[in-house]
């Protein structure tokens, strides 16, 4: 069964992918648990996902994505992930990634350390060795760390995947999905000169199929709305619109207001022109906005006036606007925000469903339906 | 429309003066902040307290493909629970609720209707219930009615009555111009009641018997799915459904007492009770259209009935018809109580076929050999499943042991064995065209008009004979198109053997066999898979032995074979598939392979067939070999009788053969222990039959001086075997048969 799983973890982001055939991926790894700290209700990342892994009998991720490198993306990875670049991470039970997806600031960035550092050197590692790695780029923009590697941009074309481009390794037909590279884009990276890991991380859109049935997933990393707005802008002016389409919509930034606009608004945030057709037009009133986020502040609280995400603000315009209010999904929230669990949504030939706290039996409450077999 | 809920349940209470334990759970549950798609709304009861219920917001997980029915993200229902020990049921609440969809429950009169949750008896759903499950069936429910996921196609298209009385049984074929008669085959009251044609025949032998009912037959014109959701209490109930309908179901049910007067008996068939059996059509929004039958029964004789509703009068004993009576009155029609009951169909293909799950009904002809334990077993498994039009050789006769595994009842102890298969077919499907009996032996004599006919027309070809002169004879003497499937035991019964020629009858029942023999000795697997039982069992002397052979083993091989051959279909290439199950019945394994190609030269007055990867075999060790010579001895079997040599696989030169550019000796190391075991793993059916060699690169396959000596050396080996001695050379134009009979030699060679 195709699902998508956002773990609870504060704000920051984890997304497990169950493919149809069983297979898994990951988009970001982000283990924030205080372990310490009897009282913080975020998820034990690693163990879940070893669970889930153990159950499969595998230890292998088809795809782990990094969207950027920023700590809440990737805190605890290099603990829970074996890279081949080094022994030192190779030792104990570890996850094996098939394939990598970085952006190209993933290969380029300096004056990193820690988590970040070593999922740098594993992504140069296996561009050098040329597999086992797509890194989202203008193919340019990795040309000068190419040559200073003896490489050129051809001999590493089938590691790169420009913007306005389909992720290689993945069909609709083969795969029963496909992933569409939206971000970085052109003109972040043409014109950056310094590094904006935000604007220069992932952002593409999952397509499942089932029974014919397309369901769309944007995912759309820490992005703030001028990155998305020029997205729009580009996948328009290619006549892409469905290609922004979703049914799922992986908030960017924890439902920060600057991913819909500059300004926040005092009870609702405005969208800017291109967010209010990505959300209004593109987006299916019956689909899921999933918030990877603490609980969205009360009004008047002390998290109200937090200058951090999620913003109330953001989230009114996402529920009163955008979807139905009860499919506005905070990772925090569900089913309630002393005791949050996984948000679960599952993809299938009628599109994306949220399994509800209470679905876990569905399938006990199924299977009591079928008929007792014999001559009764 | 249901009446509103709240017209029966319409008393406010607080959570804390539930009684039942159930939904003091359930509402707590819902209260929790555990679950985040259900909503507490309140509770409630009824005037007596006999009734809680706990109203609930359902939300229900829509995806965003467009729903095809009317179910809402949110969904209020109430969620009742009675004071017996009971599963609660669900209430859709919503004015405007879609309850002509399937999976609503039927109701009497216009209660309001439940869901239908679940369709496991109820002392089954009390034992797994849980109030967390039973909110999720109420969701599922929802969300697959929205997509109209809920009713699958091989469901019925309305509801049928559950929890009745009475339950009957009656064949698709009665139609609304025959009288019935309802008669019980079982002295016990809950028996079915079958519902057959009346004749005077079948009249006379229910004399006397108790249960009888009266039935008639109404047909009515076809309605929409979802229409006939009420269970009527009385016939005034009963009328007032069809008139919504738009059909006068008291006319029908007038007339028809009224004929029945005219039936010799009729004096007997008014002293029973009533049962209404109406037929209507019932059409899907999806096109579909299905003929339902319901049955009503009065609780009165059908002359109580017919006099009530004026049409009859009993005077001094005799019934007549009342001319000029009143119509019954709504009173007089609300009187006349009717209790709702299931009608079972007789077991037709289409029965089978869905019981089965098979996705269509299987129709071919198909001849079965041999109507023994497996003929018979294979048989009535497939029959079981709607599959085939049975044609059935045999010429045997049912002895009394053969009841220990053979699918036949004791009645039929000295019959034919064919016939009394045909007849356990035909009366399955109540059909006497189901299958056809053939009581002949067909290896010896040449088969009757009606055998050839059945073949002319066969689509496949059952030869469950564990008769080799049978498989020949489906290989050589019958002229048929079918494909023939050859299914046995091995001597012990602890394997089961499916020889399987391809759609095109390509390579024949006879080479398929050979290459069973060849995989046998040649898959350390498979050794002692002929090994024969010790412990034969004598019937009719020691000439005819009968293996012991228990039915659970003889029951597992069939359902092996039948299972396979009914999977198999229409095969591509011919196959040989072999189960090896453990004295003990733990594991059974499964070994398959693919028959290679068989070629087909007559030279002189034989015929030799061959695997033709000897062709290509003897062309790879002649090019390892090169440039010397290489060889080794030939496997294969003589059909004396027909002439035929089957050469069916080489071996590798021993290791003390020599090799040279110009010549090959054949060593003897292992030769003899080779074919000794080629005889004890086939049981003889495999031996020595000749030798092969290779000629170097760059020469032909043209016999050398030497190579006639050799032949002529073979030919004396052979010669008590009363067989040709056989040869083939390898060379550049390919491989060379060489054939000697009575002293003449014939040549022919096969292209690489």
């Amino acid at each position: 069964m195709t699902q998508l799983t956002f773990y609870n973890l504060g704000n920051a982001d984890c997304c497990r992918i169950n493919f149809h055939d069983d297979q898994r991926m990951l988009i970001d790894y982000a283990d924030m648990k205080n372990y310490d700290d009897d009282d913080d209700n975020r998820s034990k990342l690693p163990d879940l996902l070893w669970e889930d892994l153990d159950e499969l009998e595998t230890d292998s991720y088809r795809v782990v994505a990094f969207s950027h490198l920023d700590t809440d993306h990737i805190k605890g990875s290099s603990d829970f992930f074996y890279y081949d670049h080094a022994e030192k991470y190779q030792k104990g039970k570890r996850a094996k990634i098939e394939t990598m997806w970085v952006p190209a600031a993933a290969i380029t960035e300096t004056g990193i350390e820690g988590d970040a550092w070593a999922i740098r050197a594993e992504a140069r590692y296996r561009l050098k060795k040329g597999k086992g790695i797509v890194v989202f780029s203008r193919p340019e923009k990795l040309k000068s760390w190419l040559e200073d590697n003896g490489l050129t941009i051809e001999d590493r074309a089938n590691c790169i995947v420009d913007a306005g481009q389909l992720v290689p390794g993945f069909s609709l037909g083969g795969d029963q999905v496909e992933f569409f590279a939206h971000s970085p884009h052109a003109h972040r990276s043409d014109d950056n000169v310094v590094e904006d890991r935000n604007g220069d991380s992932l952002v593409f859109q999952a397509r499942f199929e089932e029974d014919s049935q397309k369901t769309d997933v944007l995912f759309t990393s820490d992005v703030t709305h001028e990155e998305l707005g020029e997205i729009v802008d580009i996948t328009r002016k290619y006549g892409n619109d469905d290609r922004l389409h979703w049914n799922v919509y992986a908030l960017p930034h924890h439902c920060s207001y600057k991913a819909i606009n500059d300004d926040k608004g005092n009870e609702k945030t405005t969208p800017t022109e291109q967010i209010k057709w990505l959300c209004e037009e593109q987006g299916e009133s019956l689909g899921y906005i999933v918030s990877t986020s603490e609980p969205i502040p009360g009004k008047g609280t002390d998290e109200d006036k937090n200058v951090q995400p999620p913003h109330r603000q953001a989230a009114n315009y996402y529920r009163e606007d955008v979807v139905e209010k009860d499919r506005f999904l905070v990772t925090m929230s569900r089913p309630n925000a002393l005791n949050p669990k996984p948000v679960v949504i599952k993809i299938g030939s009628t599109g994306a469903k949220f399994l509800s706290a209470g679905s876990v039996t569905i399938a006990a409450a199924a299977s009591t339906m079928a008929p007792r077999a014999g001559d009764k | 429309m249901p009446l509103p809920f709240f017209d029966f349940i319409n008393k406010k209470i607080n959570i804390d003066s539930l009684t039942n334990a159930s939904a003091r759970k359930l509402a707590a549950l819902v209260n929790s902040n555990l679950l985040d798609d259900v909503e507490f709304i309140q509770c409630m009861t009824n005037e007596e307290h006999s009734v809680e219920a706990i109203i609930v917001d359902i939300h229900v997980p829509i995806g965003q493909k467009k729903t095809i029915n009317d179910i809402r993200l949110l969904e209020r229902v109430a969620i009742t629970f009675e004071q017996r020990v009971c599963v609660p049921a669900a209430y859709p609440l919503r004015e405007d609720f879609p309850f002509h969809l399937p999976h609503v429950n039927v109701v009497p009169g216009r209660s309001p209707r439940s869901l239908c949750l679940s369709s496991q008896p109820e002392e089954d759903q009390l034992r797994s219930y849980t109030a967390i499950s039973f909110l999720s069936q109420i969701r599922w429910w929802f969300e697959e009615s929205a997509y109209a996921k809920l009713h699958g196609e091989e469901q019925p298209l309305d509801p049928v009555f559950h929890a009745s009385a009475h339950q009957f049984i009656a064949s698709e074929k009665i139609n609304e111009a025959e009288y019935l008669i309802g008669i019980r085959n079982s002295p016990h009251e809950n028996a079915p009641i079958i519902l057959s044609p009346m004749s005077e025949e079948v009249y006379s032998k229910t004399a006397g018997q108790i249960g009888l009912m009266t039935p008639i037959y109404v047909k009515t014109g076809p309605v929409k799915h979802g229409q006939i959701n009420w269970l009527p209490l009385n016939l005034l109930d009963l009328i007032k459904i069809y008139e919504e309908l738009g059909c006068n179901l008291l006319e029908k049910i007038t007339s028809r007492l009224i004929e029945l007067l005219k039936l010799k008996f009729h004096d007997r068939l008014f002293e029973q009770p009533l049962v209404i059996m109406v037929e209507t059509e019932i059409k899907s929004d999806d096109g579909r259209s299905l003929v339902q039958r319901k049955i009503y029964v009065a609780m009165i004789s059908a002359g109580d009935v017919a006099d009530k509703l004026g049409v009859v009068a009993n005077e001094g004993g005799n019934w007549a018809r009342l001319i000029g009576g009143c119509q019954a009155s709504e009173a007089t029609l609300s009187s006349i109580k009717l209790a709702t009951a299931d009608l079972h169909n007789h077991f037709t293909r289409n029965i089978a076929a869905v019981s089965s799950g098979y996705d269509c009904i299987d129709k071919r002809n198909i001849v079965l050999i041999g109507a023994g334990a497996i003929g018979s077993h294979v048989s009535m498994n497939l029959a079981r499943g709607g599959v085939g039009i049975w044609h059935v050789i045999d010429n045997d006769f049912f002895l009394p042991h053969n009841q220990a595994r053979i699918q036949l009842d004791p009645e039929a102890l000295g019959a034919a064995k064919a016939d009394e298969l045909a007849l356990k077919i035909n009366r399955l499907f109540q059909n006497p065209d189901a299958a056809k009996p053939h009581v002949e032996i067909l290896k010896t004599t040449k088969p009757s008009d009606d055998v050839k006919n059945s073949f002319d027309n066969a689509d496949a070809i059952i030869d469950a004979s564990a008769s080799v002169p049978v498989a020949r004879c489906l290989a050589h003497d019958i002229k048929c198109d079918a494909p023939v499937a050859s299914m046995f035991m091995n001597p012990t019964g602890s394997d089961a053997v499916l020889l399987s020629e391809a759609f095109d009858r390509s390579v024949k029942i006879d080479c398929v066999e050979m290459h069973y023999y060849w995989v046998i000795s040649s898959n350390p697997d498979l050794k002692g898979h002929l090994q024969a039982g010790d412990k034969p069992l004598p019937i009719g002397g020691c000439r005819s032995p009968s293996a012991q052979i228990s039915e659970p083993r003889v029951a597992l091989n069939s359902a092996l074979l039948a299972g396979r051959w009914l999977k198999d279909g229409l095969l591509k290439t011919p196959q040989i598939t072999i189960w090896r199950g453990q004295e003990e019945f733990g594991d059974v394994s499964c070994y398959n392979e693919v028959v290679p190609k068989y070629a087909e030269v007559d030279m002189g007055d034989w015929t030799v067939k061959f695997n033709y990867t000897i062709v290509q075999q003897a062309e790879f060790l002649r090019q390892k070999s090169a440039p010397k010579e290489t060889g080794g001895i030939i496997a294969g079997s003589w059909d004396r009788q027909r002439n035929i040599i089957y050469l069916v696989g080489i071996y590798d030169p021993p290791p003390n053969s020599t090799h040279s550019a110009t010549g090959f000796e054949r060593g003897s190391v292992g030769v003899h222990k080779t074919i000794k075991e080629l005889h004890q793993s086939t049981l003889g059916n495999l031996t020595y039959v000749g030798e092969w060699h290779s000629h170097p690169p760059g020469v032909k396959a043209s016999p050398s001086t030497d190579d006639r000596k050799l032949l002529k050396w073979i030919g004396d080996i052979l010669e008590h075997s009363e067989a040709p001695g056989m040869m083939l050379i390898a060379g550049e134009d390919g491989l060379r048969v060489i054939l000697r009979d009575e002293g003449e030699d014939h040549e022919t060679v096969i292209k690489k």
